[in-house]
């Protein structure tokens, strides 16, 4: 019997399970060799030692079963949100709306220009809005204010809005095309998040508002959610998340000294748009 | 009488038929132990309580699964070992990613903050010094051995609930386990050495 042999049985022997010629061997492998016998005695005080294990006080922390509860809700949560249609042209849809709020102000300058000084007169080309006409905002529309984000929203339908995330709780808001408007805001020194959810929209909209201190986080991989939440807090911005892919695993490094930049330099390759408006950064699917 | 005190193969039963305070009777009658369980395998209260959250969603998502083939926690063992391990993992190539990006301080030089994990003085001076150094040991045993090391001697299940909570014949918990106690062993010889206990 080999000393590697005899220690595989040193488990074996110690119970009383090795069987008996094995054991014999074992035993007559013990006397004759110093070195073995001194391994097998450490290694049954080792043994009584593992003993203490079980008897070791383990605090239990009192917040464990709501803190399970939650990740068991954001999981329900997060699987609802990724069963649903996909969602990719939100972050399109705005940037065309820009474009094409940029064409008309673009136009009626130029109407304004051609026509020199004084009050525009109706004629060919585009006609100037309708003041009268009631004004709609089909998607809610974020602006940043001390501390916090505005949100100014007028559906031509009723639509119900529900707010999740800060001290409040939930919120929830029937918006129709009288308008609405609503601030959140975040006080703490870290970024929060706030979840927006206009009533059947897929996926609801993410919303990070830094907190009041700028900092350089140390974590450079988390979901998009958290890399959202580490650009608010280093750039001082408010970010816009509308991604079926907000829990998506990434790493990035922020070396960029401007916060659009250094978000395309982190999501370089990857299925996402940035943008930036309006002093708002803009995630979303691409 | 209070759901809690129901026994497991009916609370799984209603949880399967989409009874949510029946799941919630689960976590309230097995997440102490999954708590100690997972606190022995990372001696860290906040990671200790990730894996049993992480733990429980899995359990939760995978409920309808769950056949009653074997007991419910040596189920739940499983899926805290596996969380547990696939938590460090992620840690690993984590820590990997942050020694590739060497922080570089003002002076330009570069800084490499590497986590210390072994006993602190205060923690020595608090407990036994060689009760403290046992644990360090045990810290150090490789995952899937410290894994075997704990269930078997402190949360004493038998060779037979850990091949069935590991999915591994009973003859290589046998032997995996000979091996983590001698990797002890070492651990603790080497350290006797050092400190001249």
């Amino acid at each position: 019997m080999t000393n590697e042999k005899a220690r595989e049985y040193f488990s074996a022997y110690s119970e009383g399970t090795l069987d008996a010629g094995l054991a014999q061997s074992f035993e007559a492998k013990m006397k004759a060799d110093v070195n073995l016998r001194d391994e097998y005695a450490q290694f049954e005080t080792t043994l009584k030692e593992l003993e203490s294990l079980r008897f070791e006080q383990i605090e239990v922390p009192f917040e464990l079963n709501d803190r399970i509860s939650a990740a068991i809700d954001k999981s329900i949560y997060d699987k609802k949100r990724s069963a649903q249609p996909g969602w990719s042209l939100w972050l399109r849809n705005l940037a065309f709306g820009g474009l094409a709020c940029a064409a008309v102000f673009g136009a009626y300058l130029s109407i304004n220009m051609a026509s020199g000084p004084g009050p525009s007169l109706g004629g060919p080309g585009p006609v100037s809005p309708d003041i009268n006409r009631p004004k709609t905002i089909e998607q809610i529309e974020y602006s940043p204010t001390p501390g916090g984000v505005k949100m100014n929203y007028q559906p031509t339908d009723k639509h119900t809005v529900v707010i999740r995330g800060g001290s409040e709780g939930e919120q929830t808001y029937e918006v129709d095309s009288n308008g609405w408007i609503n601030e959140i805001k975040n006080d703490q020194p870290s970024a929060a998040m706030f979840i927006v959810e206009v009533k059947g929209e897929i996926p609801p909209t993410i919303v990070i508002v830094p907190g009041s201190t700028r900092k350089d986080s140390s974590d450079n991989q988390g979901s998009l959610t958290e890399l959202a939440m580490v650009i608010a807090d280093k750039y001082g911005v408010s970010v816009v998340v509308k991604s079926q892919q907000a829990e998506s695993e990434m790493s990035w490094t922020l070396t960029e000294d401007d916060a659009r930049k250094a978000t395309q330099g982190a999501l370089q390759n990857m299925p996402f748009v940035v943008d930036i408006r309006k002093g708002i950064l803009y995630i979303g699917d691409n | 009488m209070s759901e809690s005190h129901l026994d497991d193969e009916m609370l799984i039963r209603r949880a399967q038929g989409g009874d949510r305070s029946s799941f919630d009777a689960l976590i309230a009658k097995h997440s102490v132990r999954a708590y100690q369980y997972a606190f022995r395998l990372t001696r860290n209260a906040e990671e200790a309580s990730d894996v049993v959250a992480e733990g429980f969603v899995r359990v939760y998502n995978a409920i309808q699964n769950f056949k009653g083939q074997s007991a419910f926690t040596t189920w739940l063992y499983r899926i805290m070992t596996n969380c547990f391990l696939d938590i460090r993992k992620k840690e690993k190539s984590r820590q990997a990613i942050s020694i590739e990006s060497a922080l570089v301080t003002s002076e330009g030089d570069v800084e490499l903050q590497i986590e210390d994990d072994s006993a602190s003085p205060h923690d020595i001076t608090e407990r036994g010094e060689r009760e403290v150094r046992f644990e360090v040991a045990v810290g150090k045993l490789p995952e899937y051995q410290r894994a075997m090391i704990v269930m078997y001697h402190a949360e004493s299940m038998s060779y037979e609930e850990i091949a069935a909570s590991l999915d591994l014949p009973i003859g290589t918990v046998k032997s995996r386990l000979n091996r983590a106690r001698l990797t002890l062993r070492d651990l603790l010889q080497k350290d006797a050495e050092l400190f001249q206990i």
